[in-house]
């Protein structure tokens, strides 16, 4: 019953987008979790 | 078998012990009548005929009663990290089986309160200290898990704290002993 965290790494192009207020859409997030876990 | 169809039951077939006449306080037994229970009875019934079908005895047997009691427990976890540049952190909470979760907080704090982004689920916010995620003081269901996305996207590292607090409920049904009801005959 605790909190768990995991760390990745995000693309620069992610954070430039939601430097520019563009939505990052859920699911990037999810493939760049996923794409972390496979390296 | 939930509240709902403990009240079902208990209506639609009262076999309390003073819906039976039973006076005295019920005995544990441990009486076998899963013989001569005939099809479309109840597994609460049972009959027991001598040789030449003469009943012998009814047997009542009570499994459930009603409810019960609620157990309330209160949780507050933290997690303190360090993202990187460009390095985002994925914080989950799973509300454990068999509990239903009452949320009070979940967000995360920069040291500096800055406005940063977190997803939480499936929606993204701008988050400042001031806000309240969508879900607060709902229940929510069992094994269901909260994610929350912090991106840090700051060209150098930040520390970030998230928190929860919430309650946990848990609805236990207490089973009495079965118990035997000699119908005279």
């Amino acid at each position: 019953m605790t909190l768990n965290i995991k760390k990745f790494s995000i693309p620069p192009k992610m954070v430039d987008k939601l430097k520019k207020g563009e939505e990052l859409p859920h699911v990037d997030l999810d493939r760049a979790l996923r794409e972390a876990d496979l390296k | 078998m939930t509240a709902n169809k403990i009240d079902w039951f208990m209506r639609r077939h009262d076999y309390r012990p003073e819906a039976i006449g039973l006076t005295e306080p019920p005995q544990e037994s441990s009486v076998d009548i899963s013989s001569g229970i005939s099809p479309g009875i109840p597994s609460d019934i049972g009959i027991r005929l001598d040789r030449t079908n003469q009943l012998l005895e009814e047997l009542i047997r009570i499994h459930v009663h009603d409810k019960i009691t609620e157990h309330d427990i209160d949780i507050s976890d933290s997690v303190t990290y360090t993202l990187s540049s460009s390095e985002a952190a994925l914080v989950t909470y799973t509300v454990p089986p068999n509990y239903v979760m009452l949320l009070r907080e979940f967000f995360t704090s920069l040291r500096d309160d800055t406005t940063y982004y977190v997803y939480l689920n499936d929606e993204i916010f701008q988050y400042n200290p001031d806000m309240s995620f969508p879900g607060m003081g709902l229940a929510i269901s069992p094994q269901v898990t909260f994610k929350m996305y912090v991106l840090n996207t700051y060209g150098s590292s930040q520390t970030y704290s998230t928190v929860i607090n919430a309650s946990l409920r848990r609805e236990v049904y207490w089973l009495y002993p079965t118990y035997s009801y000699k119908k005279p005959v």
